[in-house]
């Protein structure tokens, strides 16, 4: 065997690796709609005000109607059942674009893994609130309601692993280190102290829409990492 | 040198052939993969990459199964444990080929100059 022949055909089973990889991946989809509806979940978050003695703003909260106990690990009323929806939709998406990619280019992959992070993350959040207490479950986890974007993440995560993708898998750390930050910090105390160092007054404060971020902010990341996947793939095509 | 004391010894003759090692390279890669795709990929006959297969499915590399997409009949193959180990192993034995020869390729350092 003549020496080079080893390291040709190496670099060769290295290319094919690298295009069979490149054909396979196909993340932007669900990583898109993940970004989309955590960006469309911006309206559940903004916050009604009043004027309290005719001088300052404040926040109340108004009854949406949903109070569902079940959905308390998922943020509760409105934003519970959005949630709720959110990670089933993800799921079915996923499943669903998966398995139709698999049939037209060729090559399948199987996102058990993903989906059954979604799955027992969705029913561990519904279902704790049961076994633990609800003032149990909100020392343990902050309930603002955060918890199922943390289940994305992890969801994502997995995925990450199944396209072999390092920037997915940085996004997904990020999604579910917001997940964790938002829970535990008011994270437009920030963007107050960003606008005030510019001069902002507190009139002009917005007050309503700043906890908007919450959302925002991860739903921004997954649609532009979505964006630039679909980029990349129409490039290599 | 002794056979087996040969840095090619550990090459498995089913595993190591050329078309063969890229029907498990692209297999490892993908939880199934299709007929089609093996053939334009690998750019091989039908009944080339059919002898292929039924080599590495005999040794029970790879395992196939067939099935239909409306009318349209699809052949899947998916690579097993074994086949997982052997392509492994083949990569382990060719890398260590390669950095024996550079090693042995590499010249020696010329010895350094004392300084004055």
């Amino acid at each position: 065997m003549a020496i080079d022949q080893p390291a040709k055909l190496l670099a060769d089973l290295e290319a094919l690796r690298t295009d069979t990889r490149n054909a396979r991946h196909a993340y932007w989809l669900p990583v898109g709609t993940f970004g989309l509806l955590l960006s469309a979940a911006a309206p559940l978050y903004v916050q009604p005000m009043v004027v309290c003695n005719g001088t300052a703003s404040c926040s109340y909260t108004v009854s949406t109607g949903v109070d569902a106990r079940w959905l308390v690990g998922l943020g509760g009323g409105i934003a519970g059942a959005y949630w709720l929806v959110t990670l089933i939709v993800g799921a079915v998406v996923t499943a669903g674009w998966y398995a139709w990619y698999g049939r037209v280019t060729g090559l399948t992959t199987r996102v058990r893994g993903p989906v059954a992070a979604w799955t027992i993350g969705l029913l561990a959040a519904m279902t704790a609130v049961f076994y633990v207490g609800a003032s149990l479950f909100f020392y343990v986890v902050p309930g603002r309601g955060f918890v199922p974007m943390f289940v994305v993440g992890v969801g994502l995560l997995a995925l990450s692993v199944l396209e072999h993708s390092r920037l997915l898998a940085v996004v997904s750390i990020l999604v579910c280190g917001w997940a964790v930050l938002v829970s535990l910090y008011n994270v437009e105390n920030l963007l107050f102290r960003f606008l005030s160092a510019f001069g902002v007054p507190d009139q002009a404060m917005p007050f309503s829409t700043a906890t908007t971020v919450d959302v925002l902010v991860p739903g921004a990341l997954l649609l532009a990492t979505a964006c630039g996947a679909f980029w990349a793939d129409l490039r290599r095509r | 040198m002794n056979d087996d004391d040969s840095p090619t010894s550990g090459l498995d003759d089913t595993v190591h052939q050329r078309h063969r090692l890229g029907i498990l390279t692209v297999a490892a890669e993908a939880d199934r993969v299709d007929f089609g795709y093996l053939q334009s990929t690998l750019g091989l006959t039908a009944g080339n990459l059919n002898r292929h297969l039924a080599v590495l499915e005999d040794a029970k590399l790879i395992s196939s199964h067939k099935e239909f997409h409306g009318r349209k009949p699809k052949t899947w193959i998916q690579i097993t444990k074994a086949g997982h180990v052997a392509l492994a192993d083949e990569i382990a034995i060719l890398t260590d080929l390669v950095r024996r020869h550079r090693h042995v390729a590499k010249p020696e350092p010329a010895p350094e100059r004392s300084r004055r």
